[in-house]
């Protein structure tokens, strides 16, 4: 018995050193953070408001990490020093400016975060998708957390960027040119389409997600450029959070003109479709009019350059007929 | 009989002595690797609060608060299945198949998907609920068990039985509620639910350290008691202990113990399992030496798994619980194939 009393004495040793340590550590940082803060304040004076509070902007960027959101920072002549990725998927529409920047994790790892050695991090709104929390980036950089709105429109999202990178300008061009692209191609769209329908259908790991008329890019093509909705489409109502995917004898009552169908190379959802009497039986097959697009990665997602690459893509197969 | 316990008390303290030892190492490994090198010598520095900004960041805000995660949520596990095992006489207990961890998970799940827009649950309030939150949930798992498994008193594999069956219902509830969160969610919850030290920080550290400050102490308080029942329900009431009384409670502090460690570190399975038995080869089936030595072997095998899995992919994170199931499965299929 004497034993476990000693014992008990040495647990309750290294349980008051580890509260102490604990303690000392807690208030080592607080008097840091208040210094940076104070430093700060004297030298600018630019501000925006934010999710977490007004967000001062840092005078000299350099470095930014903004995961998921490259596409707002690459419209803006910004190049991040990481790119968003899960594990070995990436935007790979972004790939042709983004090819020799590294790789870092969807959820943000800390100690990968500080290896990039960023001068400013951007977040969205919901912060449990993250590894730390906003105290632990702020500690590594200044980090501004997006609102709701900025984080799902890309739109809002440009000028938010424009202010915090000092890149007002560019941001309003790139609006404006993304407007007249939207002008010259709704007309030349309409045209060639005479009221005819599009659809995308989304075919990975042999399943199919038709996209809802307000889904990423099928946002832009209903809504920005005008074209018609087929009521398959129109029946599934608005977009939800998740994909939902659509059994293959629903997809036969697609009576769309025009289907997209997005599959990687290789994708078995494409041979599924081939070899099935029901989809050969609806408008777009019989009239050979679905057009296969290997990379998906910019119909699946939402900004200006994505937005652009869609409207281009779309224009190259029913533009020219 | 006095003499081998003699013999047992002799090597306990040393027992302690190198476990104590081979944690501090340990300690010292995990903080000297990671995506940020930092040598060795650096950590000494550091510690010595001689290094950069940088190291000091590092070092104190990012590694040191998963490090001792590890060693609270090793240490909850590992003495939640020694008890467990203890009340139950068998040794293939432990709280991930008794579905007290999965009634924790399903709880938490249920918090994250409930309360997310209303509450930010990375904020300090939340922190300091997600525990008791998981530990509702196992509560209620272990009253379930309990009283389906209630037949004039519980027979200790009927409570076994009972546990694997709660836990089946449980992950099913688990995954429809998977089902129905957006990806982003989804994978989280499957990251976590697979056994992960996420949010690792000191707020959590602080959440967490109360629990086990008085839990595992009390369960070596009980550990007469678990020795009694440990001799079985008749010999124990004939040697005067209240048996469903000392049952309870102990069943109690376990499943605290647990609910508490799966809020930190998620599902984490295996480690409540193993390391009791572990424990049990080198010092014997007493609950006054089983329970201390469980705890530092929990800790010390939650340790090791987390310094593999945060480096063997580097970038990539493996989840802990991973981990720990690769180290200790080929273990538990060596007990199933002796005990048939």
């Amino acid at each position: 018995m004497k034993s476990y009393k000693t014992f008990y004495g040495l647990g309750l040793l290294v349980i008051s050193i580890l509260l102490l340590a604990l303690t000392a550590c807690g208030s080592d940082d607080e008097t840091e953070q208040d210094e940076t803060n104070d430093t700060k304040n004297e030298s600018d004076s630019i501000t925006l408001d934010s999710e977490m509070g007004e967000f001062t902007v840092p005078s000299e960027i350099d470095r930014v990490i903004a995961p998921y959101h490259e596409d707002a920072l690459l419209a803006l002549g910004v190049t991040p020093v990481a790119k968003w990725a899960i594990g070995e998927s990436i935007q790979d529409y972004l790939e042709t400016d983004l090819q020799d920047i590294p790789p870092i994790e969807w959820n943000m790892p800390l100690e990968q975060v500080l290896q990039h050695e960023p001068d400013l991090i951007i977040l969205e709104h919901n912060l449990d998708s993250y590894e730390g929390t906003y105290d632990d980036y702020n500690k590594i950089a200044p980090t501004y957390v997006m609102k709701e709105e900025t984080t799902t429109s890309w739109r809002n999202q440009l000028e938010v960027f424009g202010t915090l990178l000092g890149k007002e300008t560019e941001a309003e061009e790139a609006l404006a040119n993304y407007e007249d692209k939207v002008a010259t191609a709704s007309k030349e769209l309409e045209e060639a389409l005479n009221g005819e329908t599009i659809a995308a259908i989304w075919a990975t790991g042999d399943e199919f997600f038709l996209f809802e008329k307000d889904r990423h890019s099928m946002d832009v093509i209903y809504n920005e450029l005008g074209v018609n909705v087929p009521s398959l489409v129109e029946s599934l109502g608005e977009a939800e959070a998740q994909w939902n995917p659509i059994s293959l004898e629903k997809l036969s009552e697609l009576d769309a003109d025009h289907v997209f169908l997005l599959a990687e190379e290789g994708e078995q959802g494409v041979d599924t479709l081939e070899n099935s009497s029901v989809w050969k039986n609806t408008p777009a097959a019989q009239n050979d009019q679905v057009y296969i697009m290997e990379d998906p990665s910019n119909w699946t997602n939402k900004g200006v350059i994505a937005s652009e690459k869609t409207i281009d893509a779309v224009l190259d197969v029913i533009g020219n007929e | 009989m006095r003499r081998l316990e003699g013999l047992k008390r002799q090597r306990f303290i040393p027992i302690v002595v190198s476990l104590i030892l081979l944690i501090f190492i340990m300690l010292f490994v995990s903080l000297s690797t990671g995506v940020i090198q930092i040598m060795p010598m650096d950590v000494i520095k550091t510690l010595m609060n001689n290094g950069t900004d940088r190291q000091e960041l590092v070092l104190f805000d990012f590694r040191l608060p998963g490090i001792i995660l590890a060693i609270l949520i090793g240490a909850g596990l590992a003495v939640s299945g020694a008890i467990l095992q203890g009340i139950t006489k068998n040794e293939l207990a432990d709280p991930g198949i008794l579905g007290i961890n999965t009634g924790a998970g399903l709880s938490v799940v249920l918090f994250i998907f409930f309360f997310q827009n209303s509450l930010d649950t990375s904020s300090t309030l939340s922190i300091f609920i997600m525990p008791v939150f998981a530990l509702f949930g196992a509560v209620f798992a272990a009253i379930l068990i309990y009283t389906i498994a209630w037949k004039k008193g519980v027979n200790p594999i009927r409570l076994i039985l009972v546990g694997i069956g709660v836990n089946a219902g449980f992950s099913a509830f688990l995954m429809i509620f998977q089902l129905k969160m957006d990806p982003q969610d989804f994978r989280q919850a499957t990251v976590w639910l697979s056994g992960d030290i996420w949010n690792a920080n000191w707020t959590f550290v602080a959440a967490l350290l109360p629990w086990m400050i008085i839990l595992i102490p009390l369960a070596l308080q009980k550990a007469n008691a678990l020795n009694v029942l440990h001799l079985g329900d008749d010999i124990a009431s004939g040697l005067g202990t209240r048996v469903e009384h000392e049952r309870r409670i102990l069943l109690l502090i376990a499943v605290a113990l647990a609910g508490a460690s799966v809020a930190a570190g998620g599902g984490i399975a295996f480690l409540g399992l193993v390391v009791p038995h572990i424990a049990r080869k080198l010092i014997g089936p007493l609950h006054q030496y089983l329970i201390p030595i469980s705890a530092l072997i929990g800790a010390l095998l939650l340790m090791v798994a987390d310094t593999i899995g945060k480096n063997i992919l580097s970038p990539t994170e493996v989840p802990v619980g991973i981990i720990v199931a690769i180290l200790s499965a080929p273990y538990f299929v060596y007990l199933l194939m002796k005990t048939r």
